[in-house]
């Protein structure tokens, strides 16, 4: 027993010593030793390659690289060629710094002396360089990994506008964003998250128009993250959110720089990870789920109404349902006598009631349309057909399913395809509205959609209220809500978001104005 | 916990909150779409209902009714008793008209079949009321209409299409029934239903008005006649006018009537009332196969003095025919006496019924011609 708790002390110990044991790691002055230590550091991991450069019969240098990751050109032409026909420096402090200002031809060096940030850089495509006789290596950029190419992002598809989107690199990521912004005040922090990942992750701001408080909050949440791996934004979103529990977001996402910047310009934060496409914008007001980054590239006639659409559809994904079942099995006053009659007749002979038919209804429309997603393309429309045979043609004639819950279950589906962004809680608030309409009618309908603007107005983003009801809103706070104003009114930037709002000077010389 | 317990009390609150909210299925109804009140040679109540037919397919036709018919000592008693041959409850909540027969409401009166429609939770106060002439409700609801399978929403629309195309009948609802029963100085006039033939098919017609005194049918008004009743009262909002324009009093023009406007005044003088009905009608020149110039304005103002002459002839005719044939107030003369001057009504009161067939009454009619459509009348432009 104490055998078993010793074990379980010593597992401790190893896991505490690999943790610091590689900050405390530091380069010797020997050669043989470093490649050694490299060699043990990265036991049994055969991709590492090694390769040594000898002087007057003597090993004067050695570099270290995983294979795969690095560009073996790079390594060939600007590290290996001019180590071997250079003469060599005199052993000594000063032979690393010597070593990259004359000799490699690479074009970021970096000098270390430990090997932790050596491990960092090996592990992502860096080539490091040990001299014989100096206490310090450099890591040599030498990156050339296969990447997805640029491509317009699936999720966020648009008639017109910028087509690009992210991919998974980090560094092609910033890129994209920094050609956007063109200026020193836009901001690029970098740091690492996920102790065996590493994970590389930039805060990018404008410095001018930032929410200070937001970004200290922001710092001091990261800074609180300790986990052992980060594959997607996602992780990130779910450590350092507000209101844990709450099932509307409140942390934005995308796949286009150019939405990045947008959401920039207007006072806000963006982190990308490296590894993935997605990346976060935060704060995030509750508008933004009906927001699309079309909205601002077409006529804002038509993108005002499609933004209505949106609330519109949120409504009814939400509330149709319930509306229903209130109806038909509570407040048949509400119905006029030709429909009353036709939905009587269509009733007849169905055999479940009509709320447990809803509720049937719609986890059944959910499987298809889960299976839908999850499904390669061609199964997928097979998967459709059957869908849309058998429950809407062969259930209402077999008597299983009455017809306008059929139409029911379709509107809700439809319509919640207008907001992509709340699909994760219309899914639970609908079923909770429908549970309340079947209990209550009306009033429970009521009830439930009460209960839900209670919620949506307590949520904050940051410390940021979601929703602001505060009464305190003059003209230019709501061009950009339910309609989008043209940009030329558009004169100053949303007050919750930052103190610095002046977006343009009110334009002269408008034939308009 | 303490969040949860708020929550949970905010789903049990509305449960008390409300009467009515208990979950009924649309498959347990029986749809009754209208009411027939007619008594039995026994004096007991006997109704009729008209429901839903749903046991044939719906797929191809509008659904069809049927008739229930039941007998009790009270109108509850008789619809509970109509439960007794049926699988389902009557669900009344969407009842569009209430037919009296004819005998029932000369002899009974039609007080508490008011009463009951406006009492009943399901039914709605804004149900048509209307009285079945002849052979009694029954027989009126069992007649199939020509547009409409069931019976009752033909005859609904009948009444709400007629006040704005023909102004053959009036429109009265359940509340507006009870209103005119107890308001003091009017009495109550209800549109009256027939069956008749259309050609060889049977058809439900709207036949005039049927005049009240209390709640007792004392006669009726034929159907060109309750336009003027309506053109009285300001309830008319369409329908045509039948005038002579050529001058030799041949009947030769129609002006549809677009909107009007009346106006009633009561003098006193010595303790005597006498009335003065101003009727202004806006009217489209529809029809017509007189020679005259519709571009000249002379010629369309003496149009419109003559047939203004003619209308207010009719009314005057129609008004007289209400104060000493039907000798009911069904023109609410005497309310006016109570809205203006409530002491001179609490002396007439009593004798209003004996005094109302001689209160004088004046009527005046204008008619403007608003638009006289693109034709010319050839005859009149070969003239210049």
């Amino acid at each position: 027993m104490f055998g078993f708790l010793k074990k379980q002390r010593d597992t401790a110990k190893k896991i505490e010593a690999f943790n610091q044991g590689l900050s405390s790691l530091k380069v010797s002055k020997s050669l043989r030793e470093n490649v050694d230590m490299m060699k043990q550091l990265f036991q049994d991991v055969d991709i590492m390659k090694y390769k040594h450069v000898a002087k007057d019969g003597e090993e004067a240098y050695a570099i270290a690289y995983s294979d795969g990751l690095v560009n073996s050109a790079i390594i060939n032409d600007s590290i290996l060629r001019p180590l071997m026909l250079c003469p060599r420096p005199p052993k000594g402090e000063d032979l690393m710094r010597r070593l990259t200002l004359e000799i490699v031809q690479i074009n970021e060096c970096e000098r270390v002396d430990g090997f932790k940030k050596i491990v960092a850089a090996v592990t992502y495509g860096d080539t490091v360089l040990f001299a014989d006789g100096c206490a310090e290596a450099a890591i040599l950029n030498t990156k050339g990994f296969a990447l997805r190419a640029v491509a317009e992002p699936d999720n966020e598809k648009t008639l017109s506008g910028p087509r690009e989107g992210f991919n998974e690199s980090l560094m092609q990521g910033l890129s994209m964003l920094r050609r956007r912004a063109r200026t020193n005040d836009f901001k690029i922090r970098q740091m690492s998250f996920g102790r065996r990942t590493e994970t590389g992750v930039a805060v990018c701001y404008f410095d001018s128009v930032v929410n200070r408080p937001v970004l200290k909050e922001l710092l001091r949440r990261l800074e609180a993250v300790d986990i052992d791996g980060v594959l997607d934004s996602n992780y990130l979103t779910e450590l350092i959110r507000d209101h844990r529990l709450s099932p509307f977001r409140t942390i934005g996402y995308t796949e286009r720089p150019d939405v990045v910047i947008g959401k920039l310009l207007e006072g806000r934060i963006a982190i990308l990870v490296d590894g993935t496409p997605n990346a976060l914008t935060l704060p995030y007001l509750f508008i933004e789920n009906f927001q699309s980054n079309e909205d601002y590239y077409l006529s804002f006639y038509y993108t005002s109404f499609a933004r209505i659409l949106r609330l519109i559809g949120f409504f009814m994904t939400v509330t149709v349902p319930g509306l229903y079942i209130a109806v038909v099995a509570f407040q048949h006053e509400m119905l006029p006598s030709p429909l009353f009659i036709n939905i009587t007749a269509e009733r007849q002979s169905v055999p479940l009631p009509a709320a447990v038919e809803a509720f049937v209804m719609l986890i059944v429309f959910d499987i298809l349309r889960e299976t839908g997603v999850r499904m390669p393309t061609n199964i997928g429309q097979a998967l459709s057909i059957v869908g849309a045979l058998v429950i809407g043609q062969a259930a209402v004639e077999a008597k299983l399913v009455a017809a306008p819950m059929i139409i029911v279950v379709a509107m809700t589906g439809i319509t919640n395809l207008l907001v992509p962004k709340l699909n994760a809680p219309v899914i639970y608030l609908r079923m909770f509205v429908l549970i309340l309409s079947s209990m209550f009618g009306f009033f429970g309908l009521t009830i439930g959609l009460s209960l839900i603007l209670m919620h949506i107005i307590s949520l904050t983003t940051f410390g940021l209220p979601m929703l602001s009801l505060d009464g305190d809103t003059d003209l230019q706070s709501v061009k950009d809500n339910a309609m989008r104003a043209p940009w030329w009114t558009m004169l100053t930037r949303p007050p919750e978001l930052t103190r610095n709002r002046t977006r343009m000077k009110p334009p002269k010389g408008n034939p308009d104005a | 916990m303490r969040r949860l317990a708020k929550i949970a009390a905010l789903l049990v609150l509305p449960a008390l909150l409300t009467g009515c909210w208990s979950y009924r299925s649309l498959g347990d109804f029986s749809i009754a779409m209208g009411i027939g009140v007619d008594k039995t040679p026994e004096g007991k109540y006997k109704i009729c209902v008209e429901i839903v037919d749903f046991t044939k397919s719906l797929k191809d036709a509008a659904p069809g009714s049927k008739i229930v018919v039941a007998e009790g000592e009270t109108l509850f008693d008789a619809v509970r008793n109509a439960k007794r041959r049926l699988l389902n409850r009557l669900y009344f909540g969407n009842i569009q008209v209430v037919a009296v027969g004819e005998e029932f409401a000369r002899t009974d009166g039609i007080a508490d079949v008011v009463d009951w429609f406006l009492r009943d939770a399901e039914c709605r106060e804004t149900v048509t009321l209307l009285l079945a002439q002849g052979d009694g409700a029954e027989k009126l609801l069992s007649t199939k209409g020509i547009d409409q399978s069931i019976t009752s929403l033909e005859l609904d629309n009948i009444i709400t299409e007629d006040q704005k195309t023909t102004s053959s009948t009036a429109y009265v609802e359940v509340y507006m029934a009870y209103f005119m029963l107890h308001c003091p100085g009017a009495s109550l006039a209800l549109p009256a239903f027939h069956d008749t033939k259309n050609g060889e098919q049977t058809a439900v017609e709207a036949n005039g008005i049927a005049a009240f005194s209390e709640d007792r049918l004392v006669g009726f008004l034929s159907p060109a006649d309750s336009k003027f009743f309506l053109l009285a009262t300001g309830k008319c909002k369409g329908g045509i006018l039948p005038v002579s324009a050529g001058g030799s009093g041949k009947i030769d023009t129609s002006l549809e009537i677009h909107g009007t406007k009346t106006k009633t005044s009561f003098t006193r003088s010595g303790g005597k009332p006498s009335f003065r009905i101003d009727v202004e009608i806006e009217a489209f020149l529809a029809e017509t196969t007189a020679q005259i110039d519709v571009l000249d304005a002379k010629a369309i103002e003496a149009l419109e003095a003559s047939s203004g002459d003619a209308v207010k002839a009719d009314i005057e005719r129609v008004v007289k025919a209400v104060q000493t044939e039907l000798r009911t107030d069904i023109l609410g003369l005497g309310h006016k006496i109570y809205q203006r001057d409530v002491d001179l009504w609490n002396r007439l009161e009593k004798d209003w019924s004996s005094i109302f067939p001689t209160v004088p009454v004046e009527v005046s009619c204008e008619i403007s011609i608003v638009n006289t459509a693109f034709v010319k009348t050839e005859e009149a432009t070969e003239k210049k």
